[in-house]
């Protein structure tokens, strides 16, 4: 079966390999989450307000980043583990459609709206997109933990 | 048994027993609900000691000095800690007797008790330091970063612990 765990694969051989992971996994959505929340409380205006936004946006772009990208191949790693029994589950379906709709969202919206130069036209739809952002990052977070709970 | 080894047990055991040690561990969305809290506050922190600790490291925030983060920082980070100490005791609560056995736990509350003291002693002076030299402005932002990590790493490691003791103890 294709949907189960490779004999050869570490996850399944030796049972620290999980918490090892799953350890770096946490490591990494602190990365993220961490420097996605300060990237968009100071687009929200709440902290950070006598740094300029792209100034704040680009020191912690290049983390965030990284998180995600920790966070990708760590959750790969541990989805490998037992895709079938992960495929199955509501919440993690719901995680993997989240992730791509919240990093499009920062990529593609977050990233215009803290790009270099904006503070001289700040939009309104500024306060909306962070909270936007903010949300969405949350329900990774919540489908995530969901998927521990079950 | 010695006295405080004592004390901390009944302490424990007030914890299992009280409303909110009941309340939660009875309820089936109170503890992810809580959970949550203790969650969002850590990405928020974690943010936090990111950025300050890498403004210690040399990564510049446009003009911003070290010191001037921080201050600007300051009630959010106070902020998120309090709320990962509340949302956390709470937690605790639910299963504070299972707790005070459990080894990865203890190890947590020691890296926190020693994040706290460095955060409060040699890191703030550190960060107001304006002529701190680049060598110890880096050893601290490690410091720093190594004893918030081993709080996480000992609360990540709380849940194969029990699940260890359990399958231990199970018939």
């Amino acid at each position: 079966m294709i949907a189960e765990a490779l004999p050869l694969n570490p996850i399944a051989r030796w049972e620290w390999v999980f918490p090892v992971v799953e350890s770096v996994h946490i490591c990494g959505f602190t990365l993220l989450a961490g420097s996605a929340t300060l990237i968009n409380l100071r687009l929200l205006g709440v902290c950070l307000r006598r740094q300029r936004i792209s100034e704040v946006a680009a020191g912690l772009a290049p983390w965030m980043w990284s998180g995600l990208a920790v966070q990708i191949a760590t959750g790969a790693f541990l989805f490998s583990g037992d895709p079938g029994e992960y495929l199955q589950v509501a919440a993690f379906r719901n995680k993997m459609l989240l992730i791509i709709i919240a990093a499009l969202f920062q990529f593609l919206v977050v990233r215009r709206a803290t790009a270099l130069g904006r503070e001289q036209a700040p939009a309104g739809s500024d306060g909306l997109i962070a909270l936007i952002s903010l949300a969405l990052w949350s329900a990774v977070l919540l489908a995530g933990m969901w998927i521990g709970n079950l | 048994m010695n006295t405080l080894a004592s004390w901390t047990l009944a302490f424990c055991r007030w914890c299992n027993g009280s409303f909110f040690g009941h309340g939660i561990r009875d309820s089936a969305w109170l503890f992810p609900f809580v959970e949550v809290f203790h969650l969002l506050a850590l990405a928020l922190l974690g943010g936090i000691l990111i950025l300050i600790n890498l403004s210690l490291l040399g990564v510049r925030f446009g003009n911003a000095s070290t010191r001037e983060l921080a201050r600007e920082l300051k009630p959010w980070m106070i902020g998120s800690i309090l709320v990962m100490l509340l949302s956390g005791f709470l937690l605790f609560s639910t299963e504070a007797v299972k707790m005070y056995g459990n080894w990865a736990f203890q190890l947590k509350m020691l890296f926190l008790l020693l994040a706290l003291l460095f955060t409060l002693t040699i890191y703030r002076q550190v960060i107001h330091a304006p002529r701190a030299a680049a060598g110890l402005r880096a050893l601290t932002a490690l410091i720093s970063l190594l004893l918030w990590l081993g709080v996480g790493l000992g609360g990540r490691a709380i849940g194969y612990v029990t699940t260890a003791a359990t399958a231990l103890t199970a018939p």
